[in-house]
């Protein structure tokens, strides 16, 4: 049912890519994809490519996609297990919004953090009280294994 | 100041405060009244009189100056006798008896037989010479030791005796002299040596019940005759209150203080005017423990088996059995049911004092709980609050002050609850307060208008929102703090055990460790102890019989309240109240609003919350008083009925996925076995009410719980829906075939009801088994990884992490697919339970593509060549049973065989639909389960009917080519059949597809604006056009090939 959608967005990913971030399917199957962002320049992010893996359910584009980091990545909004807390990946999604829009959105999201709604409090603590630090180890975690 | 400077002044006190004006009458000397006696005018004739006492002791025996006109010889000794016997005290040398040394009589006391002025002359001897023996703490233990002596001589005097007149009225006199003299040293501290108030107090708490009793009731009556009641009361109370304030229940003193207590306000003069004594409510309160511990009340309300020191005292050792847990708990309920009574009827003498006390004591009972609102508060701080025991206690005691006008069953006084009490009374602070249908300003309007402001409202209508009140910020805090504690002990348990690992494991043993493990231990034994205590109160069926029967009471004012005609219980409401004209009114809440019965819409949303959450957190607890008690039961079930199938009754969503939880409780069985029904099924099955609308309830509020404004609102309906499923399950297997006609009735007369329902059940069991299989082939991984590394292979650290990282994730995706498993397997449940009563209802267009995408999907999951990637270590630790989730799938499939719609919508399925693999299944079922032949036989013919589809359409779509991609779906990118346009973004998609995105989401995808179906415009020239395209590519097929 979704197979024209997807083959749609594959199409027109690989006409008009996004300036920072690449997807496609892995192997033959249509339905989960990889993806990859570059580290946006102005964030401790910058120099590294993040992997990240997404899976079309089968009520998409009904439902969002799952996306989920495969890279480490040390970021408030990222855990552990590379789940990523995005409300357009949750309540807020649209059917008219693409994978291309979504990986924009996460791209935005390396350079903004939104530490009042965080999926790592911890790391979110540190982001709102010591920003230097909380640079510091986002660098080195890109750096160690992102790059 | 010399000792004797300090003798004369107090003498000088002393004898203006005891104006003895009648020495020979039985009237009483008169203490001062209020002022303090000072400040009285000295009288110059009584202060040298008195200070002769001390100063000039002549030397005289009493048989001295005798006068023979009255007293017959053997009467001469009677006097001194009694000196002895009632004062402990004698003329002559003691040497060594222990009798108090006293100076002889100024005048003869033989004579006058103890006239009035020289028992007062003797009392002034021993108090202001300080005679009192050194084994009298205090100067009041003397002075009850006169008084009772007094009385123990009066009752030995003989009637006929011809001095029985004479001798009971110096007695009297004495009896009298000493409840004075304790006056004044209880208005005066300065008074006497050995005089301290609280020693006094203490000691006549510590008396009373034995042996003062009689003595302090004579003060009482004194000073009420006096009319210096409140000034007595003044001294005693607060200092009564104080020592009460630092005791507890393990403390023996608490009994007496009680009793104290009791006995004090069981004194009616002193009910009625209980709430002037000074700090009963001091002006400086703030934060709840405040109230409780400087207020009167509130040190004695607290007195509780939930104090944490009486919880640790009860259940210090840490390793207890369950039978010593079970023993000690019904102590604790023994011992709570005697002290609540006791408070109970101490409070109920106050209120019934007089009216003042009365409305003070509700007062301060609804100020306490206008500053215990952080009870509920997810960040409570106890340091700050008051406590789980006063507020249970407050509780009970408001609950059995309603329970005479909740009269079940006929409710006859229920009208005497005022419905408008929010526009007359400020008593109860609500507004914060959400409201049930309304928003604060409409109900602050709305009570303005009334103009009943200022209005008395009476007693039954404190008493009642009062007791509601408490419910919710009293019991609903308990019931917060217990799952607080609960998940702390837990934790702690966790910590200890990581640390005894790391204790164990270390070379070097850090002592921080050890002290840390020692610290937890105590925590957690305190934390371990105040919830035993709590879950024994709980347990208690005696104790929350009563309050049950106030929820009932108060489910049924509502009902009646909703009742249009105001009848109910006396009879039957009909119920819905309002009906809807469309279905999608049911989502529109601020039309919803507005048919909302006044006054209710406009009451605080907590007097339903706290109702249902406290018949929530009752049925985790033994001797629920649900059970059994099918006649109460019945109001509280036909109330949750009315308020899931009314949509304009509650506006909250939250509010109305807590009401299912009863529900789905009563679905569980009394008696352990197989066939036993759950114990509401017989009100489910056979009250007409609840019987005619439960399953359109239930349906509805599976849609309902999708959004329920709290920020856990994503995974929340997932726990609803399976309690709703549970219900249903129950309804279904229970015996009646009424909710199955109706489920067959509602997919015919209300289709729009029904997809609004299927479509959630189907988002909900995408989702669930996509997460479900996602986390189990998680589990396959890193269980396959930590195999390798235990046969010592090499370590994929880059993507597993260390192997602590690894057992870890592990466990985060065990738990995930625990949940998941259970869920999805539950969803299943329901599906196959309304695929076979209703199939036609699953085959709407804009249902029917996702479904065949979602079911051929999970087949492939299941048999595909991913298959192996679910290989799980022991599965059923997840709930996972692949025979029986592919049993399910294929009963699906049989259940829609015969709906061609769904055949064409597998063919078109273009993902997941292969023809091997339903081949595959087919094996796999005949083999490996127990599924009916004839089922599978259904199963493949339908596979086999699809896949012919399959092919034909495939040929259809060959012959139209490229289509120009303005007939294009612009979400799904497909030919468009019946194009509309939207109305604010103005685009043009297919009807199909709008109609789908509206199942789950009621917004235009492009602008997420508001959308109705009805809203959207038929798009006819495009239409048109696309009519035209196909009709020309169908008989021109070729000409496309050739462009191409």
């Amino acid at each position: 049912m979704s197979l024209k959608r997807i083959n749609k967005e594959l199409a027109d990913l690989g006409r008009d890519p996004p300036s920072s971030c690449s997807a496609g399917p892995v192997g033959d199957d249509l339905y989960h994809w990889q993806a990859s962002i570059m580290g946006p320049p102005d964030s401790p992010y910058a120099g590294g490519v993040f992997f990240l893996s997404i899976h079309f359910p089968t009520d998409y584009p009904f439902k969002p996609p799952k996306i989920a980091f495969t890279t480490k990545i040390y970021h408030p909004n990222i855990n552990g297990n590379g789940n990523i807390c995005l409300d357009i990946l949750k309540d807020q999604w649209s059917p008219a919004l693409t994978i291309s829009k979504v990986l924009l959105s996460i791209c935005s999201l390396l350079t903004d953090a939104n530490p009042d709604d965080p999926l790592v409090p911890e790391i979110a603590h540190i982001y709102k009280l010591d920003r230097p630090k909380y640079e510091a180890i986002a660098k080195e975690w890109t750096k160690k294994y992102a790059v | 100041m010399s000792e004797d400077d300090i003798r004369a002044k107090r003498l000088a006190k002393l004898a203006s405060s005891t104006p003895s004006k009648q020495s020979n009458s039985s009237d009483s000397t008169v203490p001062s009244s209020t002022e303090p006696p000072t400040k009285k005018a000295t009288s110059a004739t009584k202060v040298p009189s008195a200070t002769k006492v001390p100063s000039a002791p002549t030397v005289s025996t009493p048989s001295k100056n005798v006068s023979p006109r009255t007293q017959p010889k053997v009467e001469l000794h009677w006097p001194s006798e009694m000196v002895k016997m009632v004062f402990g005290a004698t003329y002559e040398p003691p040497e060594g008896s222990g009798l108090i040394e006293l100076s002889s009589p100024t005048n003869s006391i033989e004579l006058t037989l103890f006239s009035k002025n020289n028992i007062e002359e003797l009392f002034m001897e021993i108090l202001m010479l300080m005679l009192i023996p050194e084994s009298y703490k205090c100067t009041i233990e003397y002075l009850t030791f006169v008084y009772d002596n007094a009385v123990r001589e009066h009752h030995k005097l003989n009637k006929k005796d011809v001095h029985y007149q004479l001798k009971a009225t110096a007695l009297s006199n004495v009896r009298e002299l000493a409840v004075s003299y304790g006056l004044l040293g209880i208005m005066d501290e300065s008074m006497f040596d050995r005089n301290n108030l609280l020693d006094t107090v203490m000691y006549l708490t510590r008396t009373c019940n034995d042996t003062t009793g009689p003595f302090i009731m004579e003060s009482i009556e004194y000073v009420i005759s006096e009319n210096i009641l409140l000034d007595y009361l003044n001294k005693l109370v607060p200092q009564l209150s104080k020592a009460l304030s630092v005791v507890n229940l393990t403390m023996k003193e608490y009994n007496q203080m009680l009793t104290f207590y009791e006995m004090l306000v069981s004194v009616k003069a002193i009910a009625a005017i209980y709430s002037q004594i000074d700090g009963f409510f001091p002006s400086e309160l703030e934060e709840g423990l405040e109230y409780q511990n400087a207020s009167l009340l509130g040190a004695i309300l607290k007195l509780s088996p939930m104090d944490r020191i009486v919880a640790t005292n009860y259940f210090g050792s840490p390793t207890m059995t369950k039978n010593e847990i079970k023993s000690i708990s019904e102590g604790i309920q023994n011992e709570y049911n005697v002290l609540i009574d006791r408070l109970f009827s101490l409070v109920n003498k106050l209120v019934r004092g007089s009216s003042q006390t009365r409305n003070d004591v509700m007062k301060w009972f609804a100020s306490l709980v206008n500053v215990s609102h952080l009870r509920k508060g997810s960040h409570a701080n106890p340091n700050k609050l008051a406590s789980d025991g006063i507020m249970m206690n407050i509780t009970v005691i408001l609950v059995r002050l309603s329970a005479p006008f909740l009269d079940f069953p006929g409710y006859l006084k229920i009208d005497k609850i005022d419905p408008n009490y929010f526009a007359k009374s400020d008593l109860l602070d609500v507004s914060e307060e959400a409201r049930i249908n309304s928003s604060s300003n409409e109900a602050n309007t709305y009570y303005e208008n009334l103009g009943l402001s200022g209005e008395l409202v009476n007693f039954i209508s404190d008493c009642f929102y009062l007791t509601l009140t408490y419910l919710h910020y009293g019991l609903g805090g308990i019931a917060n703090f217990y799952d607080r504690n609960s998940r702390q002990i837990d934790q702690i348990n966790e910590q200890i055990m990581a640390l005894n690992q790391l204790l164990q494991n270390a070379i070097n043993l850090n002592p921080r460790h050890a002290a840390e493990i020692k610290q937890l231990t105590t925590f957690l034994a305190i934390t371990s102890a105040t919830k035993h205590v709590t879950t024994a109160l709980f347990d208690s069926r005696k104790l929350h019989l009563e309050i049950f029967d106030f929820a009932v009471g108060a489910t049924t004012f509502f009902t009646r309240l909703i009742d249009p005609a105001h009848q109910y219980p006396s009879s039957k409401i009909s119920i819905p109240i309002f009906k809807i004209s469309k279905v999608a009114e049911l989502d529109d809440h601020d039309f919803l609003m507005t048919k909302s019965p006044e006054p209710w819409k406009y009451l605080p949303e907590y007097f339903i919350d706290g109702i249902v959450q406290y018949c929530r957190f009752l049925s985790r607890f033994r001797g629920s008083p649900m059970i059994f008690n099918e006649d109460r039961l019945t109001p509280l079930v036909e109330f949750i009925v009315i308020l899931l199938r009314c949509p304009e009754l509650v506006g909250n969503p939250h509010l109305k996925a807590n009401l299912i939880d009863i529900l789905s409780y009563g679905t569980m069985p009394i008696y352990s076995g197989p066939n036993s029904p759950g114990f509401m099924m017989e009100i489910f099955n056979h009250n007409q009410l609840v019987s005619q609308n439960l399953l359109y309830s239930l349906l509805d509020l599976y849609v309902m719980v999708e959004k329920t404004g709290t920020s856990s609102q994503f995974y929340d309906k997932f726990n609803s829906r399976y309690r709703i499923s549970e219900v249903i399950e129950c309804l279904w297997n229970g015996g009646t075939y009424i909710y199955r006609q109706q489920l067959v009735a509602y997919s015919k007369s209300s289709i729009d009801f029904f997809v609004r329902f299927i479509a959630r059940m189907l988002n909900d069991t995408t989702y669930l088994l996509d997460e479900a299989f996602e986390s189990l082939n998680k589990i396959h991984m890193y269980q396959q990884e930590l195999k390798r590394r235990n046969s010592g292979q090499e370590e994929n650290t880059e993507e597993y992490g260390t192997t602590e990282e690894l057992t870890k994730k592990l466990h985060d995706s065990e738990r995930n697919a625990k949940s998941l498993m259970g869920l999805a397997n539950k969803t299943m449940e329901l599906f196959k339970l309304f695929t076979k009563e209703v199939p036609e209802g699953f085959v709407l267009d804009e249902l029917v593509d996702r479904l065949a995408g979602m079911l051929d999907y999970n087949l492939g999951i299941m048999i595909g060549p991913k298959c192996s990637t679910l290989k799980v270590e022991a599965p059923e630790k997840y709930y996972f049973d692949p025979k029986r989730t592919l049993s399910d799938l294929c009963l699906i499939y049989y259940n829609l065989a015969k709906q061609d719609k769904f055949a064409v919508a597998c063919a078109r399925d273009g993902r997941s639909f292969h023809i091997e693999l339903f081949r595959k299944a087919e094996r796999i079922l005949s083999t490996k389960t127990y599924v009916d032949s004839m089922v599978i036989q259904g199963f493949i013919q339908f596979a086999e009917r699809a896949e012919q589809i399959r092919q034909s359409e495939e040929d259809e779509e060959m012959e139209l080519g490229e289509i120009p991609d303005e007939f294009l779906d612009p979400l799904m990118f497909t030919l468009m059949e019946d194009p509309v346009i939207l109305p604010t973004s103005k685009v043009s998609i297919d009807r199909s597809t709008i109609k789908s995105h509206l199942l789950s989401d009621p917004t235009d995808p492009f602008n997420r604006s508001p959308l109705k179906l009805e809203d959207v415009i038929e798009d006819v020239e495009l239409k048109q056009r696309i009519f035209e395209f196909k009709k020309g590519k169908k008989s021109h097929p070729s000409e496309d090939i050739e462009i191409n």
